[in-house]
């Protein structure tokens, strides 16, 4: 099953997020995790991938930078932002950049596993 | 000081006659007087060479008639004396022709044959007789008291001394004087037309000369009145002439003097009004006062600043009554009059009933010319406003940087709040799942620790300082955070160069503390290079580098004595955006840390009385300095402290 499934992109720059997300999909789903903006972009060119799990805070390349990036380069990618940041102005930018899903730590697991469900079948 | 009209006032206030009557009437009298002594002189001349014609052809006629009488005489032949003498006296001019005998009895008289043989009894006929030489006599007739010239002459016979006679001879005088009146007469006529004709030319001449003098005296009086400005034009080539050009000049300048007062009072004028607006339209009240604590001005404002009546505030009140609601003010303001120089800024507060106003005052000294000090100005800026406009921001402010503060918290907990949620979530789905229980064990207590951590460095930065100060080896403390940092160095192929001085200076520290800032900065370095390269740590002793302010922390001069300790890297490195922020707490570049240890550095470091700097270039890696006061002087060679960094 796990190999007919289309792969989960993770991008965040903390490893518990990682471990966390892993640890949901990891059992159903191939789990890319990424920690660093730089790597995303190298990754989503090649990949193209269809779900992708994206923080905002990060060193160097932001979660809104990949997001607008990818709006300009026209990827199909649903993008579900999942940030730490309590402010809500990055929630009006994000739905400018065309955001599938903007999800604020700490997320619900059933709410995450719905995403991918509804996304990948 | 004009003296002379002075002395002429008290001599006599002469009459006011214009120069021109004054000349002519002056000239005509001298030339009058001229002509009258003329005329006198020429008319006495006159009269005395006709008399001495008279004369003379008196005396002609008489001795020719003693001459033909001689005969007659000397016989006594009576007939033909009177015959001679009635023919002699047929010439209208004689009166009358008489002839005396040897012994002074009428021998002839023409007309009067009755007095023959007669003795002639009045004085003139006496002298006549009793002369020997020929005698002149005037006299007038008895009958018509015509006025007469009587000449008797003698007539001699040779050989006999005494006179054989007299022959008198009477030339009457009236056509004489009547010649004198007429030459008199046409001396008068010629004198009075000579007169008239002086009199005119002194007129001209007077014209001549006083005209330009009273066009130049009318100038004045126009100058006088004010009118300044006119034109005198004068050509008569002297002196008048001469003053005429000085006193234009003299006008010139003094109109050019004139208008330029006018013109500085005009602007004095307008400086004063602006001045005036000025003082009562301007926010800050403004009192004068005076040496002796007297009230010279206020300003409207400083009434309402000081709620009093502007009454109150009257030249020449005393200050100590006016400011009685001040006291501060008036405190200060005795201090500026008692030593000018040495009043400065001073913020004080006046009560006035509920209110309390904070009111800066200054003062400055206005002097006299010999810069002796006059007035004490004393401007009050009132900042009660700004004051409470800056309590509000610097409420706004912290709230914003608590804002900051649980925003980033906010942050720095989510994370591993997210995944500790998660695990738990999972838990009970996938406990039996092979290697999720391995998974849980390593993240959830990991994350928790991270909250704990983030907990404990909150809790540091907000403490108040609390430390165990000691001379402290600075030098032993980078060591051990070195060694502790050893691991983390290899691991991420980091090369260190340590250049400290032989002998490490002793400070005046909390050694746990600066412990902690060392192994905070080296890891904030080990963080910005991934991938490896150079940090280099140096330390040297010397004068703080300019700008740094003195903290009152450490309580050192400025000749105290400085460690300087640097660390660069040659890491990724930032922007002065990322500069600026990166004391902050939660700021952070890195991918773990909570964004707190260089907070807690730079509260280390100034609770130290020291300073930490940064200087950095984005990709060419970044140079923390720490400063710290050092209490004295220390052993180390004085030649690596003058080096530069």
């Amino acid at each position: 099953m796990k190999q007919n499934q289309e792969p989960i992109f993770v991008v965040d720059d903390d490893q518990g997020i990682l471990d966390s997300f892993d640890a949901i999909f990891g059992d159903d789903y191939p789990v890319v995790l990424l920690d660093s903006g730089a790597k995303a972009l190298q990754v989503i060119t090649e990949e193209n991938p269809k779900l992708l799990f994206l923080d905002i805070k990060m060193p160097g390349l932001n979660g809104l930078e990949i997001l607008r990036w990818m709006q300009e380069k026209s990827f199909s990618t649903k993008v579900v932002i999942v940030t730490a940041l309590p402010q809500g102005k990055y929630e009006e930018i994000a739905q400018r950049y065309g955001v599938y899903r903007y999800l604020k730590k700490p997320f619900d697991l059933d709410e995450v596993e719905n995403i991918a469900k509804t996304v990948l079948h | 000081v004009h003296e002379w009209p002075r002395k002429i006032s008290i001599w006599r206030k002469p009459r006011y006659i214009p120069l021109q009557y004054r000349f002519i009437l002056l000239s005509s009298g001298l030339v009058t007087l001229l002509l009258a002594i003329v005329a006198l002189v020429v008319s006495y001349q006159q009269g005395l060479t006709i008399r001495d014609h008279v004369e003379r052809r008196g005396l002609a006629i008489a001795q020719s008639l003693a001459a033909t009488s001689k005969a007659a005489l000397t016989t006594y032949n009576y007939i033909s004396l009177s015959q001679s003498a009635n023919q002699a006296a047929q010439d209208p001019d004689l009166a009358y022709v008489i002839i005396h005998d040897k012994e002074g009895r009428v021998a002839g008289y023409s007309g009067r044959p009755e007095l023959e043989g007669k003795f002639l009894t009045d004085d003139l006929s006496q002298r006549a007789v009793s002369s020997s030489v020929p005698l002149v006599q005037t006299g007038s007739l008895e009958t018509t008291r015509t006025p007469i010239l009587d000449i008797a002459v003698p007539v001699a016979i040779q050989g006999s001394e005494r006179p054989w006679g007299v022959v008198r001879v009477a030339l009457s005088l009236g056509p004489m004087h009547r010649q004198i009146r007429q030459v008199q007469l046409t001396i008068g006529g010629i004198g009075i037309m000579a007169l008239a004709l002086a009199v005119l030319v002194c007129i001209w001449l007077a014209r001549r000369i006083a005209n330009p003098v009273s066009l130049l005296a009318d100038a004045t009086i126009i100058a006088a009145q004010g009118n300044l400005d006119q034109e005198i034009r004068i050509t008569t080539g002297d002196e008048v002439e001469v003053l005429a050009d000085n006193f234009s000049t003299m006008i010139r300048e003094i109109l050019q003097q004139r208008r330029l007062l006018e013109r500085q009072l005009q602007e004095i004028t307008s400086l004063q009004s602006y001045m005036n607006k000025l003082l009562t339209t301007m926010s800050d009240g403004l009192l004068s006062v005076d040496m002796e604590g007297r009230m010279v001005t206020a300003n409207p404002a400083a009434c309402r600043m000081l709620d009093v009546p502007m009454s109150a505030f009257e030249c020449g009140e005393d200050v100590g009554s006016a400011l009685k609601r001040a006291p501060e003010l008036l405190e200060y303001l005795r201090g500026a009059i008692e030593s000018p120089s040495s009043a400065g800024q001073r913020e004080i507060q006046v009560a006035l009933g509920q209110e309390v106003k904070d009111i800066i005052v200054a003062s400055s000294i206005l002097t006299d010319k010999v810069n002796d000090p006059k007035q004490v100005i004393i401007n009050l800026h009132d900042v009660t406003a700004l004051k409470k406009l800056e309590a509000r921001i610097r409420q706004t402010e912290r709230l914003a940087a608590l804002g900051t503060l649980s925003a980033g918290m906010a942050h720095e907990i989510r994370n591993p709040l997210s995944a500790i949620k998660t695990f738990v979530q999972l838990l009970p789905r996938k406990l039996e799942k092979p290697g999720f229980l391995e998974k849980f064990q390593r993240t959830v207590p990991r994350e928790l620790e991270r909250i704990n951590r983030l907990i404990e460095d909150l809790l540091e930065l907000a403490r108040s300082p609390k430390y165990k100060f000691e001379m402290t080896d600075i030098g032993s403390i980078l060591n051990q955070a070195l060694e502790l940092l050893e691991e983390d160095l290899l691991s991420h192929r980091i090369q260190c160069r340590c250049e400290l001085p032989e002998e490490m200076p002793l400070a005046w520290a909390d050694g746990d503390q600066i412990a902690k800032a060392f192994h905070n900065i080296i890891r904030n370095a080990v963080q910005a290079m991934p991938s490896g390269g150079v940090l280099r740590i140096r330390a040297l002793i010397g004068p703080l580098p300019d700008g740094l302010p003195v903290s009152q922390g450490g309580a050192q001069g400025a000749m105290t004595p400085w460690l300087t300790i640097a660390f660069s890297d040659t890491g990724v490195g930032m922007g002065p955006e990322e500069m600026k922020n990166i004391f902050n707490p939660f700021f952070t570049l890195k991918d773990s840390g909570t964004g707190l240890g260089l907070a807690i550095t730079h509260k280390v470091i100034t609770e130290h009385g020291g300073h930490i700097e940064v200087e950095s270039t984005p990709g060419m890696g970044a140079c923390f300095s720490i400063h710290l006061p050092l209490k004295e002087a220390c052993k180390v060679d004085r030649l690596s402290a003058t080096a530069t960094i």
